[in-house]
């Protein structure tokens, strides 16, 4: 399917210096640390649970403290959104006592419970799509799937081809708004994650701000967006498609037919906006693709 | 008769330099412990405005800092902060603290103060860690303003004190 990159020496470094010598972390996926519970360290196909390493209060610290180099403080926005990227691409989610203020959340406090998502590009993920993306001439596009089926790993492979070129095609100028820092994975700017030659990352940004500030300022040929679903989100694309860019975007929904459901997005999917669509499920494999359909030229490809 | 003048001479020499070596010792001391003053102030700007990384903010005051042997000391405490291998920042602190005690003459005192940095909690915004530090800083302050009041009480009675005994042995010796 493609070529797995994991980082996992970033991942040692940011442990209690108690659980270095004592955990496993090849093959992980996720690593869970809750005070007064054991670490827990989950692959593809196994959870394995330390029960000699409960988890303290001291522990969280420790790990956010190496986590955010020591500069927790620096970290206050990210802390209130849930995560905090780390290098290597890495995801820390935290939670802890929300404060909230005029019903918004203000700050997290007492964080007592980590949830580390290890970082994984499958290089060479979207080969297998890309005929079909240039057919035709490139065209704006949706990647569907449940959640955690590998819209954003198809989407970052998609991404470095568009960029770089791929098939004889000429590399195209790409802007990605990376909302979650989830497509290029930024650690101080700087994406952790193969993104393309020709590839700009705006970081942490809303998507319609930030498709707004791309168009403005980086000229791109092709604008790339992770997960749409509000109205401002549907807004911005239909503002960006109208200045030329082709957009590609994730979507969550198992087929065309309930994304169209949606009523953020039913007027999205149509042969004069997002006329191609790729469907993905996780039947055989994470990112396995269903079907890809042409809304346009009315040609649906199977089981590709 | 001239061994004893060459004691004496070497005794009021001796007595002499060791009162001056005193001095000597007690505001190297002082400027070490002015220069980590200004340093949390420094630090206490960097945190509540910049939001910088701790590393760049060490890296900045090293930049900034006077006295060479505080200049070096975030130099490299901002180099064990960016190495690859993690500690917890308190330990790095006390351990760096401690390298540099013997170069600063500094007292347990002054390291007790000067560790309090090491044990602050790590606060999740700016502002809070700047006010912590700064309770540290006027702690230092205070410290380091009993000690200049020492020195200038006791930098002539070393001085001369020095001689004087000097002279007193000599005279019983010859």
């Amino acid at each position: 399917m493609g070529q797995i990159q994991h980082h996992i020496t970033e991942l040692y470094r940011i442990l209690p210096e108690r659980f270095r010598d004592r955990v496993n972390l090849q093959e992980s996926t996720e690593i869970r640390m809750r005070v007064r519970q054991p670490l827990i360290v989950e692959t593809n196909t196994k959870e394995y649970v330390y029960t000699d390493c409960i988890i303290q209060k001291e522990d969280i610290q420790e790990c956010l403290q190496y986590a955010s180099e020591y500069s927790i403080y620096a970290f206050q926005e990210n802390i209130r959104q849930g995560f905090l990227t780390i290098q290597g691409g890495h995801r820390i989610g935290v939670c802890g006592q929300v404060i909230i203020q005029n019903q918004k959340i203000q700050l997290q406090q007492n964080i007592s419970f980590l949830n580390i998502r290890v970082a994984h590009e499958i290089i060479g993920c979207a080969d297998e799509v890309m005929s079909f993306l240039y057919e035709g001439g490139l065209a704006h596009t949706l990647i569907l799937s449940p959640p955690g089926c590998g819209k954003t790993t198809i989407l970052r492979d998609i991404i470095v081809h568009l960029s770089n070129g791929w098939g004889g095609h000429a590399g195209k100028r790409v802007a990605v708004v990376d909302e979650r820092s989830e497509i290029a994975a930024c650690h101080q700017g700087v994406p952790q994650n193969q993104m393309g030659i020709r590839t700009d990352v705006i970081d942490n940004c809303p998507k319609a701000e930030g498709i707004r500030l791309l168009v403005r300022a980086m000229n791109p040929e092709i604008i790339a967006v992770d997960e749409i679903g509000t109205a401002q989100d549907a807004e911005a694309i239909v503002y960006s498609i109208r200045t030329g860019c082709v957009m590609i975007g994730t979507v969550h929904a198992e087929s065309v037919a309930q994304a169209q459901e949606n009523p953020m997005l039913h007027h999205l999917i149509s042969p004069s906006l997002f006329s191609k669509c790729i469907v993905l499920d996780d039947t055989k494999e994470k990112g396995h693709v269903q079907y890809c359909v042409d809304l346009k030229h009315k040609n649906r490809t199977e089981n590709i | 008769m001239i061994l004893r003048i060459m004691g004496a001479v070497f005794v009021l020499v001796g007595m002499t330099y060791a009162g001056v070596l005193a001095i000597y010792r007690m505001q190297v001391r002082l400027a070490c412990l002015q220069a980590f003053e200004t340093s949390f102030v420094f630090m206490q700007q960097e945190l509540q405005f910049a939001q910088i990384r701790m590393a760049q903010v060490c890296i900045h005051i090293a930049e900034a800092i006077q006295n060479q042997i505080v200049r070096e000391f975030y130099k490299e405490f901002a180099a064990q902060l960016q190495s690859k291998e993690k500690q917890k920042f308190s330990q790095l602190w006390i351990w760096k603290i401690r390298e540099c005690q013997k170069q600063a003459y500094l007292t347990a005192a002054d390291i007790t103060i000067l560790s309090e940095v090491g044990a602050i909690p790590f606060c999740l915004d700016g502002a809070a860690q700047a006010k912590m530090i700064g309770q540290v800083d006027e702690h230092l302050k205070r410290h380091t303003e009993a000690l200049r009041i020492q020195i200038e009480q006791k930098r002539k009675l070393y001085q001369y004190g020095g001689a004087i005994a000097g002279v007193f042995i000599v005279i019983l010796l010859l």
